[in-house]
């Protein structure tokens, strides 16, 4: 299959490329390279696609029409997947036109091509920052999200409306996946994950907000690119409407699908600073911080709907994942 | 914030920091010999992050600035003046820059200049990358010192030199530039007050960081960069004496760069305000 990956220089773009070549698939990825962390990552990354497989490249930002109406002319893609996005909760504090712009416009830009172009199912990532002040842990798919507590959150929601939308509308097949702190090699500068490994191999303080009194649900990435490969092919399905097609907020008759894709073992932060300790063998020294704005306690996905689609649900014992990740830190670094 | 003789100002500049949306910071105010009752004004508010350093001689910019990062606790460090007005999302948009680019070491943002009344009156222009910022590096570094914020242990590592009197940013730039990562943001965070340029002034900052060119040249064994910006210097020096004295220099130096949009005047204006009430009373 031809397969469009946007955001393919990013950290679940590339894995998900990688995946996709080392399976057959001809890849086209499109990736606009912003500054928003380190290019000279995202640069590596793309290195790391080109040795492999029938990949290309197109650098261009997706909120650019004339040149996405351009590549879908060129291509006929048999599946999409829209990996890009602006990322971050923080940045959407002090820069809520780049959400705009990234996650809203350019998302639209995606649905218009697809639609246009009959591809036979389009699926993009949401995010477990859509549940945001939701108290009832695990969260379900069938719960209510109107109460998101960032403007990145909002965008992510406002894409599964918009997707569904287009379901109802043209009868395009899409599937949202709400990732939950997705964390391995190659991963976001930005994140937890590489601040504290960074901070703790060169012996400086780390952030812990909320007196680490948090508990995430942290994925491999390993685990999201299979179910994200596994959910391209369950393609979902369109049903006559009845009485209580809509009573699930994560059901509809309309070809429209929405997972969650998490770990499901929500796991104390101050646990998981255990872990990058034994895996760097040092200790880390901790700045205790007040929670942060646009920030939750707790995250734990249900991903009951997942396994029943397509058999798989994510399990990688964070203990492992961490070493994996922490063995790639040290390598790229060279620390 | 090293101040000094900045009675008049010094409350504006203050009030902009105390109304930052980001709220977990020391403020260091090192009051460098005033003898107008500036430690006065400062004294008069009241906030728990405001921590007063009295001196009562002038040793320079250079010197108290080195004070202040020795004596900081915290991982980052920004600058400040006594006579400028820093937009409420600075520290915010600046600290959340520095965290999610752990590679870079300094960080500034857009500039708008101001008059004594208030009035806008152009723009710093804008570099935004590390390698736009060092393009030329024996002509100068586009990144505005009073807007510098970055981690302490780079402010420490290289220090300022306490013997510069001027060009005391553009001296540490030119020493680290090659093994440092610096950047700006791309939107306007700080009201800069321009005050005329004096002959004077302007001569003496050249010299020293003509003084800057020769020492790190030398150091690098970068001979032809390093005399064609004493040549670019002296040329400099030369259009100065030519144009200050007549007040054309402005004209010559092409700094106004891109007009301000409305929205960009509206906001200016609402911030000169917040941080000019009661200053009469």
């Amino acid at each position: 299959m031809k397969i469009l990956v946007t955001g393919s220089a990013g950290f679940i773009g590339m894995h998900a490329s990688i995946r996709l070549l080392d399976a057959g698939h001809e890849v086209v990825g499109v990736d606009n390279l912003n500054d928003y962390y380190d290019v000279r990552l995202k640069e590596s990354r793309l290195a790391q696609l080109k040795r492999r497989g029938v990949f290309s490249f197109e650098r261009f930002d997706l909120a650019d029409k004339p040149r996405l109406n351009d590549l879908f002319a060129r291509h006929r893609f048999d599946r999409v997947l829209n990996l890009a996005a602006q990322a971050g909760v923080r940045y959407s504090l002090t820069n809520p036109d780049a959400y705009i712009t990234s996650n809203l416009v350019a998302f639209m830009n995606i649905l218009e091509c697809c639609r246009h172009q009959k591809v036979a199912h389009l699926t993009y990532a949401s995010s477990s920052s859509v549940y945001g002040a939701n108290a009832k842990l695990p969260f379900s798919t069938s719960d209510p999200v109107d109460h998101p507590v960032s403007l990145y959150a909002a965008t992510k929601r406002a894409n599964e409306l918009m997707a569904h939308t287009y379901s109802h509308l043209f009868g395009l097949p899409t599937t949202g996946l709400r990732f939950f702190t997705v964390y391995g090699p190659w991963g976001r500068p930005d994140m937890s994950m590489a601040l504290f490994t960074s901070a703790i191999v060169e012996g400086r303080p780390i952030n812990v907000f909320n007196h680490g009194n948090m508990r995430r649900d942290f994925t491999f990435v390993g685990d999201i690119v299979e179910g994200v490969v596994r959910v391209l092919d369950a393609i979902p399905q369109a049903s006559v409407p009845g009485p209580g097609s809509y009573d699930d907020p994560a059901r509809s008759a309309a070809p429209f699908r929405v997972f969650n894709i998490g770990n499901s073992n929500p796991v104390p932060l101050m646990d998981m600073i255990g872990l990058i300790e034994a895996a760097v063998g040092k200790k880390a020294i901790l700045n205790h911080m007040p929670m942060q704005a646009g920030d939750v306690a707790e995250t734990s996905a249900d991903t009951a709907d997942l396994f029943a689609a397509v058999g798989f649900k994510p399990s990688t014992p964070l203990a492992d994942g961490i070493k994996r990740y922490v063995e790639w830190h040290r390598g790229y670094h060279k620390v | 914030m090293p101040v000094r003789n900045a009675r008049t100002t010094v409350g504006a500049a203050i009030r902009s920091i105390l109304a930052q949306t980001y709220p977990h910071f020391e403020f260091l105010i090192i009051d460098d010999g005033s003898t107008d009752g500036t430690a006065e004004v400062v004294s008069g508010f009241r906030d728990p992050r405001i921590r007063l350093i009295r001196h009562h001689v002038s040793l320079g910019l250079a010197v108290r600035l080195n004070e202040a990062i020795s004596m900081s606790g915290s991982p980052l460090f920004a600058r400040m003046d006594a006579d400028d007005v820093a937009y409420p999302m600075r520290l915010e948009a600046q600290v959340e820059f520095l965290e999610r680019r752990p590679e870079c070491d300094l960080v500034g943002c857009g500039v708008l200049f101001f008059d004594d009344a208030g009035r806008v009156t152009g723009r710093y222009p804008l570099r935004r990358t590390h390698g736009e910022i060092c393009l030329e590096p024996w002509r100068g570094f586009f990144l505005p010192h009073p807007t510098w914020m970055g981690r302490r242990a780079w402010f420490a590592r290289f220090g300022y030199h306490d013997s510069y009197r001027k060009t005391q940013d553009q001296d540490l730039l030119l020493r680290s530039f090659d093994s440092s990562c610096f950047a700006c943001l791309d939107r306007t965070l700080l009201g800069y007050r321009r005050a005329r340029r004096t002959l004077w002034k302007s001569l003496v900052g050249r010299a020293y960081f003509s003084r800057s060119i020769a020492r790190e040249s030398w150091r690098r064994r970068a001979w032809l960069a390093g005399c064609a910006g004493l040549v670019a210097q002296g040329a400099k020096s030369l259009a100065d004496l030519l144009t200050v004295p007549f007040g054309m220099d402005g004209w010559l130096r092409g700094r106004s760069g891109a007009a301000m949009s409305a929205n960009e005047l509206e906001e200016w204006e609402m911030i000169w305000k917040a941080c000019n009430m009661d200053l009469e009373t």
